[in-house]
């Protein structure tokens, strides 16, 4: 028999309990700081330890403000955007490409910084000239750090065979006849055709800025199908069919570069300043290096970018500006440039590296100096995926012996066209 | 008047327990029925949310366009544009090899494997083993067997290490970046890693078939091939229409292996329709097109699957 308290007390008591519970959080709450998603694929890239200290400081000048970090590996990037964008999942700050811009925009994902900018002027004048990436009048992200595209080689490999590293594109082909062992079946270099991005900017794009051509004119007009263009595609090809690169460059993707390159079984690459850091991951005693600056017909080079951009759809905004703007900091740009050998997008950054002694950077300055009338910046493309597909298909077929270099070039710059005119 | 608990009529009569009756006016509010659309509620439920839900979002997606984060309606203006496109082709085309290829073989290599594993071996621990063998692809994670294959495809990996250091061929063979071979390679991966689940289907239904049969059959004078004919296949049929119905869904909708180990390329040819639709809306943010192709490839689907069921019994009613 229930000898203890009744039923009724007991609920009582339970309801008690449930209302203190209740109301006790709201009683005792006090605002606590805003938190921030910041999603991107840096954190193994920086180091992180440099990641680590970028955040700390940060979120201690702003305690205000709390980061959370969602790294992600840099091939899942673009797809975990786009589903953020279609899903409404909110990332206030993200890493993005100029390639994935056109998608996110269509979605209404990306947060136009103009209005930021013209805000904030004094922040805006400390950004170098081609920072700010722009599509259809509206600069949607801020390149992070500038990317020029070179030789790079394997320093101590070079010192033990005792080979300079090449000064011309002659030299070039020179040094990867020497580093092809049959023997061995060692190859000099890599090229992961099968990554649209990779043909367009570090072979067709790099070629085509030293033959004097241009991917798309002051006019909006697709003009990589000019003689520079067909001369740009043609060099490739021809190297291509000398069998310098190891086999399966049209199925090899960027993995599988890095891996050829940090293991060891190719010791050139040509790729951005990030090469170092990334090929740092597999092996940290890796030592590379840039070939001084080279030209063609031209001395000019191809500029791309990694950068950041806002959600449009973040609830916290102002506190994403200010992470923003922390970012491109004089201090932490400068800090950043030189920790990891990567030229940050802030003219203090671009000052810091004269004189530097830094195997990747100290070319930097001359890439962009040494014929600036003829550098290409990488543009936002409207349509990127389909635009970048469009021309990776044309290299290929070209490379391949399929079709006619300027065939080739002839139907990706129509494919270009149309959408370019469609999105004016 | 309506049936009711406890009413002879009702087949529930024989079985439930004398229950307490409910008052009238609640018998006349409740159709006898309720009680059955009560039960399956949560299951449709679920069914919504999971598959009526997706479908109808992807159709509505699929009618629309989208611009600055507004969506308005296009009607059929993404599906012209979709069929007009030449690399919708080339991916059903791509896929359709895919499927009909991995789904041929994994069938020929279930069943003759099942077949050896069903026969009487010499050491029964040694069949154990090939089992377990014969198994061990399936265990793998469809990544973890794209990366290993991956590797021995490498132009540096085991496969070219035999073909230049042992065969002495000048270059290692592509067998991802060549056009001719890449789709055969990602079939192959496809292969090696799903025929167990065939092979172990099988081998249960085999061991399922009266000996009775069999020793009928011999009586009869009918040989090895002729009871394999007569006896074994037919009584096979159904697992396998359903296996094979089965893979046939999973196959054309395959996405991991491409994306592991050729991306859709060299150029396109390893883009089958389920990338085309993965690299449409996740790496080139184009959602309606991306919906557009995934009805059209529901539509093929459908169309696919209920021509091989209908071929199938067909000739099932007809030869077996």
């Amino acid at each position: 028999m229930w000898t203890g308290p009744s039923l009724r007390t007991a609920a009582w008591l339970v309801l008690v309990v449930f209302a203190s519970l209740g109301t006790a959080p709201l009683a005792v709450a006090a605002p606590g700081p805003t938190e921030i998603k910041w999603l991107e694929w840096w954190v193994n890239e920086w180091g992180p330890d440099n990641h680590a200290k970028l955040i700390a400081d940060f979120q201690r000048a702003n305690p205000s403000i709390k980061v959370t970090v969602v790294d992600t590996p840099y091939p899942d990037m673009a797809g975990k955007l786009n589903a953020a964008a279609a899903g409404n999942e909110n990332y206030d700050v993200f890493g993005v490409e100029g390639g994935w811009l056109s998608g996110l925009a269509k979605l209404g994902y990306v947060e136009n910084l103009d209005s930021w900018l013209a805000k904030d002027k004094a922040f805006a004048d400390t950004l170098t000239g081609t920072a700010r990436r722009r599509l259809s009048g509206k600069t949607l992200s801020l390149c992070l750090y500038l990317i020029p595209y070179h030789f790079a080689y394997n320093v101590d490999f070079f010192n033990k065979a005792q080979l300079k590293p090449p000064a011309s594109w002659d030299d070039f082909i020179q040094v990867e006849r020497r580093l092809r062992d049959k023997g061995a079946n060692r190859y000099g270099m890599s090229m992961p055709l099968s990554d649209g991005g990779f043909v367009l900017t570090r072979y067709f794009g790099y070629r085509l800025a030293q033959e004097g051509g241009q991917l798309i004119d002051d006019n909006g007009k697709v003009v990589f199908n000019s003689p520079q263009g067909v001369a740009a595609l043609t060099w490739w090809k021809n190297f291509y069919n000398m069998g310098l690169a190891v086999p399966g460059s049209m199925g090899e993707n960027q993995t599988q570069m890095l891996e050829y390159l940090a293991a060891g079984q190719v010791t050139t690459i040509i790729d951005g300043p990030f090469i170092w850091s990334k090929a740092k991951q597999i092996d940290p005693a890796i030592k590379l290096a840039y070939a001084p600056p080279w030209r063609a017909q031209s001395g000019g080079y191809l500029w791309s970018c990694s950068g950041v951009g806002m959600s449009a759809k973040s609830p916290n905004k102002d506190a994403a500006w200010r992470f923003l703007r922390y970012l491109y900091s004089r201090d932490v740009s400068v800090a950043m440039t030189k920790t990891i050998s990567l030229p940050w997008a802030t003219k203090a950054a671009m000052d810091s590296l004269k004189g530097t002694s830094d195997p990747i950077l100290h070319n930097i300055p001359l890439f962009a100096s040494q014929d600036a009338r003829h550098n290409i910046v990488y543009p936002v493309l409207p349509e990127a995926g389909k635009l970048i597909d469009a021309f990776k298909i044309a290299f290929q077929d070209a490379v391949a012996g399929k079709k006619d270099p300027k065939q080739a070039l002839d139907e990706a710059a129509a494919v270009w066209q149309t959408e370019l005119d469609k999105a004016k | 008047m309506k049936a009711a608990v406890g009413d002879s009529r009702s087949p529930a009569a024989a079985i439930a327990p004398a229950a307490v009756p409910l008052p009238g006016s609640v018998r006349r509010r409740i159709p006898r029925y309720a009680a059955g659309y009560a039960f399956v509620a949560p299951v449709l439920l679920y069914l919504a949310v999971t598959a009526l839900y997706p479908i109808v979002n992807v159709i509505t997606m699929s009618v629309n366009d989208v611009t600055g984060g507004r969506w308005y309606f296009v009607g059929l203006a993404q599906y012209g544009q979709v069929l007009g496109d030449p690399v919708l082709w080339n991916a059903l085309r791509n896929t359709a090899i895919f499927t009909v290829a991995s789904t041929a073989v994994h069938l020929t290599l279930g069943m003759s494997f099942a077949l050896l594993l069903h026969e009487v071996w010499f050491s029964r621990t040694l069949r154990n083993a090939t089992r377990g063998a014969l198994i061990m692809p399936w265990v793998f994670s469809t990544a973890a067997a794209g990366l290993m294959w991956s590797l021995l495809y490498h132009p540096f990996g085991l496969l070219n290490y035999v073909a230049v250091g042992v065969l002495h061929r000048p270059q290692p063979i592509e067998f991802l970046g060549d056009p001719r071979f890449a789709l055969a390679s990602v079939i192959a991966v496809n292969v090696w890693k799903s025929y167990p689940f065939y092979m172990v289907a099988i081998l249960g239904e085999l061991q399922a078939i009266p000996a009775d049969l069999f020793d009928a059959a011999k009586v009869d004078g009918a040989g090895g091939p002729q009871r394999f004919w007569y006896v074994t296949l037919p009584q096979l049929r159904g697992i396998l229409i359903a296996i094979s119905t089965l893979d046939v869904i999973t196959t054309f909708g395959h996405v991991d292996l491409v994306n592991i180990l050729t991306r859709g390329g060299p150029g396109r040819a390893t883009e089958t329709l389920a990338f085309h639709v993965y690299r449409t809306a996740l790496l080139d943010g184009n959602l309606p097109k991306a919906a557009a192709v995934s009805n059209v490839m529901l539509i093929v689907l459908t169309l696919f699957t209920w021509l091989y069921l209908r071929v199938l019994s067909r000739r099932g009613r007809e030869a077996w």
